[in-house]
């Protein structure tokens, strides 16, 4: 499966479970900020994904989850440098460059993105990892 | 003078029939081992009214990480939170995370359209 027929997926799966319109769905729109995405079509939205690729998504592969729960993660409100690490390593779809210079927690939804969904499934299917034997 | 306390932190959320029932139809039972405990999933099997035991669960939970700050990174902590229910209107929320096994107390709300729940963490002064 190439790129674009990965995306068209994509948008297909974010359109169903966001009820916006496919053309209105970019690789650069933030799932929460552009889309106006919630927690509940956060899962709405992994189910789509796996049943639309025939993956497992784990969780906190695709979303941080709690992730950031241990202590010395998050101080005042600001991802701290154990915590960019950590988001780095576990979730390397996850653009933190502009994110690095005021890491507030509550600007981290925002960079769910359209890039990002599409970057992992590229992953998960070239790895070729189907959820069904 | 008695200890008075004031309202620390406050965390609301609410979700539309129409919402729920959507994910539910497409989605059960699959959604639930991704919101629910495994004790809640079994209460939910019991339960005279599915879709609402699963609304009441998931707004608490929500407004439990609203109130906790944590809301922000997704969805996925949901199975960390046990939710019991103190009575018709009353809830309990027992974080199973590393927070030391604490408990909180919200309440819902409800509207035609939908389920609410609120909660608030007090502070002693």
């Amino acid at each position: 499966m190439d790129d674009p027929q990965i995306f068209h997926k994509v948008q297909e799966c974010l359109s169903g479970a966001l009820g916006t319109a496919v053309e209105e769905i970019r690789p650069e729109s933030s799932l929460v900020r552009d889309l106006g995405a919630e927690s509940i079509d956060f899962i709405d939205i992994l189910f789509r994904l796996e049943k639309t690729f025939d993956l497992k998504i784990p969780s906190g592969e695709l979303f941080p989850g709690n992730l950031l729960n241990q202590e010395g993660l998050v101080a005042d409100g600001r991802v701290t440098p154990a915590g960019l690490k950590l988001l780095e390593e576990k979730i390397p779809y996850l653009r933190l460059d502009s994110f690095r210079q005021n890491p507030q927690i509550s600007e981290l939804p925002n960079l769910f993105d359209v890039r990002m969904v599409v970057d992992y499934i590229r992953d998960k299917v070239s790895k070729n990892i189907p959820a069904s034997p | 003078m008695p200890p008075s306390r004031i309202p620390a932190a406050v965390g609301i959320d609410f979700v539309s029939w129409t919402r729920i029932k959507s994910l539910l139809e497409h989605h059960a039972p699959a959604s639930w081992d991704r919101v629910l405990t495994p004790l809640e999933s079994e209460k939910l099997r019991q339960a005279p009214d599915p879709v609402r035991f699963f609304a009441r669960c998931f707004t608490a939970k929500e407004a439990y990480l609203k109130a906790r700050g944590d809301a922000s990174v997704g969805p996925e902590s949901f199975s960390e939170i046990e939710i019991s229910f103190q009575d018709e209107d009353r809830f309990r929320a027992h974080s199973t995370g590393n927070e030391n096994g604490e408990n909180r107390e919200g309440e819902f709300f409800e509207t035609p359209d939908g389920i609410g729940a609120r909660l608030i963490f007090w502070e002693e002064r």
